[in-house]
């Protein structure tokens, strides 16, 4: 008996008629952005966008703004902003990366954890305009097009999580206390993953998580996606 | 199958990021909203300075009391079943109630502009806030017939008893903190509402919406996929739901409304200060003969909500005379409202920690007196327990956990230069359940897609209803496409009081089963099928064959041969477009869960500093459907009894105001809080109660664990701290 599509692994995708409630007259703010870098990658050129939210440009005072040249997920990007936008918000509200969460907006719970160079940072509490020059990766660059990154799969298999809203905190964390050595035992990976609150309780899952990417305890079919997952 | 430890289907989108919360839809030319909240708690409005603001960079519009357009208020005698917060429609008139009320919503272009504006708003009130402490509840309160229950006579028991414990305990107010801020995008399309809400109650948001907005319900459609926690702040209509979808209507725009961290201190409710006395009266020999318990807290002005505490009282043991009674006073704060394990969480506190008072006092073993008082049936009506395996409960608890090795005198063990101590408490809920509605749609393929407008709020709801649709229908559960976090489809009960997986599970168990006999007269009656001619009683699925006469087929060509593309059928509860459910009342059995929790504490004699290293609970829930997300939420909700015994408390000050209302000083559970965690259930259907034999295990988690908390640092210490949570500075 065939199985035409993963049923069952992206509920958003089903039943969804997204074309319906969504008034779609332009392209979204990410898709813009994404089809302005690749034209600008084609010809040689930085990409440029400038970035006022999803309003209206003419409403504000583009002197006032601040440009800055960064790289997110691997793509170089260049763009003016508003120097009061927050690293979080300038991912969450204008490049459509919403993977990093805004939990508390004040650096105490971690959901909104990113990588910016080598270090784990609260992106809410980090303006937009210290990324220039920067390298930062979020949860949308970990693992690769066809497989989790290691850290992605140990959660699902130790349900490390279960509303989903700290998660993507979490696994930017335990991928820096793994490459920072801080997963000796249980005690060390309780006490460096103790920056990302997980209201769910879900901690047991979490170090069970962390130490079976430590032991390579993971089967590697485990490190699959799905079909719809891949990209 | 019902049971079997599946991955969450939706986890591959949590943990690549791709799941998507109310604030994270891309809407074409969004506008930003902030509400700007009252600083008093009394009075009414008398100036802002609206256009001030509206002059600002990139402010669009100031929505406020004077230039509102009128919404329509909810019926105050709870008529229409509208699940509501605080019943308060926002900007409908200029009285302040309470501090943290919605007085102004700003509207802007970008997110950056809307908070910078709403930082300039400037309010002046005609009253300075009066006293609102939520402390001083012992008098002018009230306590309505409702709120008072007895059975036997308890001051005889009390007059009569050989030993007698009364105490005061004393559980602050907490909050639900769930990590997502409650938040939404509204956008109108004509008369037609879209709303991307973070709701546990996807029905009741749609039902609420449309009240207010004067629309009839199918032209709101309430989107909520993902939810980032709820904990109760989500279930009841809050005014942030309303303003989102107002500014839209105002400003002709879609509008992102952006709560805060703050902003859920006051907007989404809370679990009220409650003073609890406990009187234990009684025999040396461990007989309870009595039990009151009193409880004195607060509610709003509009006095939606009490703390029912003592509700646990009335039933977890077999006294023959119990008194309990709640009284509440009024004050200018924002309301209480449902927090995870609404009562049962504090008033089990209160009566655990009693009982172990009252097993000190007598010199038994508090195991022991538990099983001397055991309940067999309800003591309030009589009415047996649907299936009750408490017993079990204490006896596998006590021996995972090493309970008869426990030393009885407290303050006497000492290991590694800490006090030790162990100690236990019942834990209980009750088993609730609800109406609903589903539709049910077979494809070619065999695959079924199940609609409902039910909700997962991480409880693992898309990964469970696949398992019992799966097993009820006979196929595989990946072959079940689960479709809910949508008021588009049928009706679906509230994802609290742990009912919705009883609800909605047993609503699609009995929608399967006629769906199932529908397919099989089909198929009986096809004359090319290979069960033509049969009887439809003769069909059975198995792994998505149908099966009958000695002959077999995929499940889907029944639909390949009707010429659809598929078949559906709809399953509607008598009681589907209910919100206030209730089809308990008229049942021959009284339905609750059970538990026993162990906990280990160790306490540093100088400073003070309190660990757990190590708890155990059992739990008598029914019929567990899926073991590795079933023993998630158990873990978390022991958790939830952990931060309410050590570490949760909100600061009111004498105006009502939080002064510690955000998540640096409100201090929940983080991972080095938490130790060794063990957890088993009895996993023993109960069929007297729902289709599947589930009870529901959302809360029960988190009751009783912070009694046992509490007892284990008296068997550490000597010490009987009443106040929760107990922090250092209670122990020294």
């Amino acid at each position: 008996m065939s199985n035409p599509k993963p049923y069952n692994t992206d509920p958003t995708e089903v039943g969804w008629p997204e074309e319906e409630s969504l008034v779609n007259a332009t392209v979204s703010r990410r898709n813009f952005l994404r089809a302005a870098t690749l034209a600008a990658a084609g010809l040689g050129l930085a990409p440029y966008a400038t970035l006022t939210g999803q309003g209206s440009a003419a409403t504000l005072d583009l002197q006032d703004f601040v440009e800055i040249e960064t790289t997110i997920n691997g793509e170089a990007m260049k763009m003016k902003l508003d120097p009061r936008t927050s690293l979080l918000d300038l991912l969450r509200e204008q490049l459509g990366l919403t993977g990093a969460k805004k939990g508390c907006n004040q650096g105490a719970c971690g959901a909104c954890t990113v990588h910016v160079g080598t270090d784990r940072i609260n992106a809410c509490l980090t303006l937009a305009a210290q990324i220039d020059g920067k390298e930062v990766t979020t949860i949308e660059g970990i693992g690769s097009a066809e497989e989790f990154h290691p850290v992605q799969a140990a959660f699902l298999e130790h349900d490390g999580f279960q509303c989903g809203y700290c998660t993507s905190g979490q696994i930017m964390s335990a991928i820096k206390v793994l490459e920072d050595d801080h997963a000796g035992s249980d005690a060390e990976i309780r006490e460096w993953m103790s920056g990302n609150i997980c209201r769910c309780g879900a901690y047991k899952g979490i170090v069970e998580s962390v130490k079976a990417v430590r032991d390579n305890t993971l089967d590697p079919q485990a490190l699959q996606k799905g079909e719809s997952l891949k990209r | 199958m019902i049971g079997a430890p599946k991955t969450r289907i939706d986890g591959p989108l949590k943990v690549t990021g791709r799941a998507k919360y109310a604030l994270e839809y891309a809407v074409d030319r969004p506008l930003y909203a902030v509400s700007v909240k009252s600083g008093v708690n009394t009075g009414t409005v008398v100036s802002l300075n609206a256009a001030e603001v509206e002059a600002l960079p990139g402010v669009v519009r100031v929505i406020h009391a004077v230039n509102t357009i009128k919404l329509q208020p909810f019926p105050t005698d709870g008529s229409g079943g509208y699940s509501t917060g605080d019943g308060l429609v926002p900007f409908q008139d200029t009285e302040i109630r309470f501090i943290g009320q919605d007085v102004a919503l700003v509207v802007a272009e970008t997110l950056e502009q809307a908070e910078y504006a709403g930082s300039q708003v400037k309010i002046q009130y005609s009253s300075e806030s009066t006293e609102a402490d939520t402390s001083a509840v012992f008098e002018d309160y009230i306590s309505p017939e409702r709120m008072q229950a007895e059975t036997g006579n308890m001051a005889a028991a009390r007059a009569g008893a050989e030993v007698t414990v009364e105490q005061r305990y004393v559980v602050p107010s907490e909050h639900h903190n769930a990590l997502e801020i409650s938040s939404c995008i509204a956008l109108w399309k004509g008369d037609r509402l879209t709303m991307y809400d973070t709701t546990q109650a996807v029905t009741n948001y749609q039902r609420c919406t449309a009240h207010v907005f004067g629309l009839p319900e199918e032209n709101v459609r309430i989107i909520s996929k993902f939810i980032g926690g709820g904990f109760g702040s989500k279930g009841s209509y809050w005014a942030t739901s309303m303003l989102a979808p107002l500014a839209a209507k105002m400003v002709g725009r879609p509008v992102k409304l952006h709560m805060s961290r703050q902003d859920m201190f006051t907007s989404s409710g809370h679990r009220p200060k409650v003073y609890q006395d406990l009187t234990i009266a009684g025999r040396r020999d461990g007989t309870i003969t009595g039990i009151e318990h009193v409880t004195r807290s607060y509610t709003n002005l509009d006095a939606t909500y009490f703390e029912a505490c003592g509700n646990a009282t009335k039933m977890l043991y077999g006294v023959p005379n119990i008194k309990v009674a709640h009284t509440y006073r009024k004050l200018n704060v924002s309301s209480p409202k449902y927090l995870r394990s609404p009562g049962e969480a504090n008033g089990v506190y209160a009566l655990e920690c009693a009982l172990d008072e009252f097993a000190h006092e007598i010199g038994m073993d508090p195991v022991e007196l538990r099983l001397m008082n055991y309940a067999d049936k309800h003591p309030f009506d009589g009415k047996p327990f649907s299936l009750k395996k408490l017993g079990e409960c204490y006896r596998r608890g006590g021996e995972q956990f090493g309970w008869a090795d426990r030393n009885r005198e407290p303050g006497k063990l000492v290991r590694d230069g800490k006090l030790i101590g162990h100690g236990m408490a019942t834990t209980t809920y009750p088993a609730n359940r609800g109406g609903g509605a589903c539709t049910l749609i077979l494809d070619t393929e065999g695959v079924l897609t199940f609609q409902n407008a039910i909700q997962d709020i991480g409880t693992g709801t898309y990964t469970v209803m696949g398992q019992i649709i799966g097993d009820e229908m006979g196929i595989d559960s990946d072959r079940v496409r689960v479709e809910i976090g949508d008021s588009d489809f049928p009706a679906g009960t509230v994802s609290g009081g742990s009912k919705l997986t009883a609800s909605a599970g047993s609503w699609a168990i009995i929608g399967v089963r006629n769906f199932k006999s529908k397919l099989f007269d089909m198929s009986v009656a096809q004359a090319e099928s290979p069960h033509y001619g049969l009887s439809a009683e003769d069909l059975t699925v198995e792994n998505g064959m149908v099966k009958g006469g000695g002959k077999q087929e995929p499940l889907g060509n029944i639909v390949a041969r009707s010429g659809e593309d598929t078949v559906k059928y709809t399953e509607l509860s008598q009681v589907a477009k209910e919100h206030a459910f209730s089809m308990m009342g008229d049942a021959p059995y009284s339905f609750h869960s059970f538990g026993a929790v162990f906990a280990e504490a160790e306490v540093d004699p100088d400073l003070g500093v309190v660990t757990i290293p190590r708890m155990v609970a059992v739990f008598d829930v029914g019929k567990i459907m899926n073991a590795k997300l079933a023993a998630s939420q158990f873990y978390g909700g022991m958790i939830w009894g952990y931060g309410m015994a050590l570490l949760e408390e909100s600061k009111y000050n004498e105006v009502g105001r939080v002064v510690n209302a955000d998540l640096a000083e409100y201090h929940v559970a983080v991972n080095a809080d938490i130790r060794d965690m063990k957890i088993d259930y009895i996993d023993a259907p109960d069929y007297n109660f729902s289709e599947h034999g589930g009870r529901g295990i959302g809360e029960i988690g988190a009751t009783g664990t912070s009694a046992a908390i509490a007892n284990a640092i008296f068997n550490a210490t000597g010490k009987r701290v009443r106040d929760l949570p107990i922090t250092l500075d209670k122990l020294l």
